[in-house]
């Protein structure tokens, strides 16, 4: 074959040679797909898509009533704010490699993000950022000062980072098992004082500062430096798409041949030497060569398995836990910050943490704030009413500032957690658990395979999303 | 008689030569193909940052148009990180099947974001199919 037609031969997907090297559709006839995937998140459309892409003929089965999983715009709140994932960083390269060849473009909304106006109520004193530099009340020695609280976590992690200029996945590697102790026991060694550690805790999404893997930090703030080597919107490296992270993942589902299944919600998987299976709740059943499942860890102590998981994979299941949040989102009636003369949004050590402020000049329609509570301090809210969250939230930001009082109109609770299907944020190693567990996550289980976020090697996130779809895809394609 | 024994052997031979040689490039045929196919699906852990085509947009990653024997991070319009851009090294198959088993170790600090390819025959394949298409 010359050059040319050898191209165009390998360029498109048919020919002898295709056929031989793929796995036979239906080989055994047993089958009705050659592969199920569970889940319509970035990973498991990702899976599906490559999948697709190589003739396979595949079912996306979804338990939620929507597709996107742990992305989801709230189109209907002013300014759409991103429920879950929010930001692509500039290293997403499959994120970003998928979103443009759907025809998508990225934007930097006007939502302030980091860099937002933010006061500080901090031990009971309302202040302005101005003021924290010299305020009694700072915690910080020398240049560290300049660091204002709702930063803290960040740079103070990352700095001196031990993972810094590592390949990204150098958390697995035994060299650094040594990190994989308390976050807060790791931040003491280092000198940084109780007050510092408590006001780093304020945020976190894990369940205290003392419960996460100082490792899992690390590494969180390793790929973060990662992201920033690379530009890829107008000279910045970080975006989201434009018009809500949504559009991509409807995007990704329209692309699909087979359109995923909703309201399909996995409760249990069998499988023999030649097939595997899986039952909904609506008492349905499908057939696969293969399965692929996205299902979060959590959400997985629910489903059972035949023949069951091997033990170091269930024990996995049983005891990894993920960060949570619950957000209480708020039309604002009336401008606060012009009456008091303060930054528009709140970052704050009681139980309410931050109320971010979007649409402050009316951009993209009327101003709307939510208050965004992370880690243990989420807990309180999880058995109350929608209603009693909001009465409770908008009282406590009257207390801390006056000016708020009566400002707010509720428009709805969102969790993560508070869903049958969601799990939290994302996976938060407790001290101890990478180096029991976090090799084993992506082993498959004889005709199963797992991705999802909580199964990424070198990516997290959005982009750990792709990275696990595309591992798990790679996976049936060559086995 | 003996000119027209001659004659046919001659044939014969010329024909089962012919067929054995026949057979023999289907078969390469057949196994480079396969081996390319093999390598496409590989390059899957490659395409969202590479483009291959002579021409094509860099991604987040640089196209690779003349790959072999091109000098490391030289490609016009793409940033590199110094630790490449003044590395030297030349893109030959040595170290280009090093540095797509771990990227890291070949040129520390480089900013490509590669667990590395799991198995000798991904490699393989990836290797050949990368060979055909950046030329
Ligand atoms: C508040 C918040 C902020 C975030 N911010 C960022 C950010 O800025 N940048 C970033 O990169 N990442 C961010 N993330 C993380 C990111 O959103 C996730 O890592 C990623 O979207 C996970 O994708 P996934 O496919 O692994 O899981 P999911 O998207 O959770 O997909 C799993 C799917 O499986 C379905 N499912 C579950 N159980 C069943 C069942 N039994 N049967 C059938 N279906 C089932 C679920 O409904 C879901 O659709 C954030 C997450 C949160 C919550």
């Amino acid at each position: 074959m010359n050059k040319i037609n050898r191209r165009q031969f390998i360029k498109s997907t048919g020919g002898f040679v295709a056929a031989a090297a793929a796995p036979a559709v239906h080989a055994n006839g047993k089958s009705d797909y050659d592969a199920i995937v569970i889940g319509a998140g970035l990973s498991g459309l990702h899976a599906a898509m490559l999948l697709e892409e190589n003739d396979m003929k595949v079912l996306v089965l979804e338990g939620r009533q929507r597709i996107g999983g742990r992305v989801y715009t709230l189109m209907h709140v002013p300014g759409k704010p991103e429920a879950a994932g929010e930001w692509i960083g500039g290293n997403y390269a499959r994120m970003i490699a998928t979103a443009r060849k759907l025809g998508m473009d990225f934007w930097i909304p006007e939502q302030g993000g980091p860099d937002r106006g933010w006061a500080y109520e901090i031990n009971g004193q309302f202040l302005s950022a101005q003021d924290w530099e010299k305020h009694p009340l700072n915690p910080m020695q020398g240049e560290d000062r300049s660091i204002p609280p709702h930063r803290m976590l960040w740079t103070i992690s990352n700095k001196d980072n031990p993972l810094a200029d590592q390949p990204l996945d150098a958390w697995l590697k035994p060299e650094f098992a040594k990190y994989d102790i308390p976050f807060d026991q790791y931040l003491r060694k280092r000198g940084y004082n109780e007050e510092t550690i408590r006001l780093m805790d304020v945020t976190i999404h894990t369940n205290h500062i003392s419960n996460t893997s100082a490792l899992h930090e690390l590494r969180r703030y390793h790929v973060n430096s990662f992201n920033a080597k690379h530009k890829f919107y107008e000279g910045n490296s970080y975006a989201q798409i434009k018009g809500g992270n949504s559009l991509l993942t409807d995007a990704m589902a329209d692309s699909l041949k087979q359109q995923p299944l909703l309201g399909k919600t996995v409760v249990h998987f069998d499988q023999t030497s030649t097939n595997a299976s899986v039952h909904c709740a609506d008492g349905t059943k499908y057939t696969a060569d293969h399965i692929i499942s996205s299902i979060p860890m959590p959400v997985l102590r629910d489903i059972t398995f035949s023949p069951r998981l091997p033990e170091q994979m269930q024990a996995a299941v049983n005891e990894v836990d993920y960060g949570l949040s619950m957000q209480a989102h708020f039309l604002i009636k009336k401008k606060f910050w012009e009456e008091d003369g303060m930054e528009p949004s709140i970052w704050s050590d009681r139980s309410i943490e931050r109320f971010g402020v979007r649409n402050v000049n009316n951009e993209d329609g009327p101003p709307a704030g939510v208050a965004f509570i992370n880690g243990e301090a989420s807990h309180k809210y999880r058995l109350m009413s929608d209603e009693a969250i909001f009465n409770y939230v908008a009282n406590e930001l009257a207390e801390i500032r006056p000016s708020m009082k009566g400002a707010l109109d509720p428009i709805l609770i969102q969790s993560c957690e508070r869903d049958p299907h969601g799990a939290g944020d994302w996976v938060y190693w407790k001290p101890g658990q990478i180096g029991k567990y976090a090799a084993n996550m992506r082993e498959r289980h004889g005709r199963i395979h797992f991705c999802g976020e909580h199964t990424a090697i070198m990516e997290r996130g959005m982009e750990g999303a792709f990275e696990s779809g595309e591992r798990a895809a790679l996976d049936v394609l060559f086995s | 008689m003996k000119r027209l024994l001659l004659t046919s052997l001659v044939a014969s031979l010329i024909l089962s030569v012919g067929s054995t040689a026949q057979a023999e490039e289907s078969s390469t045929t057949e196994e480079t193909e396969k081996q390319l196919m093999l390598g496409k699906r590989a390059f899957i852990r490659c395409v969202a940052c590479h483009s291959l085509a002579e021409g094509e947009a860099h991604r987040t990653g640089p196209n690779l148009h003349g790959l072999f024997g091109a000098t490391a991070g030289q490609k016009e319009g793409f940033a590199y990180s110094d630790a490449l851009k003044n590395s030297t090294m030349e893109w030959n198959d040595e170290n280009l099947r090093a540095w797509l088993l771990s990227p890291a170790t070949v040129i520390p600090g480089n900013k490509m974001a590669f667990g590395g390819v799991p198995s000798e025959k991904e490699l393989d394949a990836l290797m050949a199919y990368l060979a055909e298409m950046t030329k």
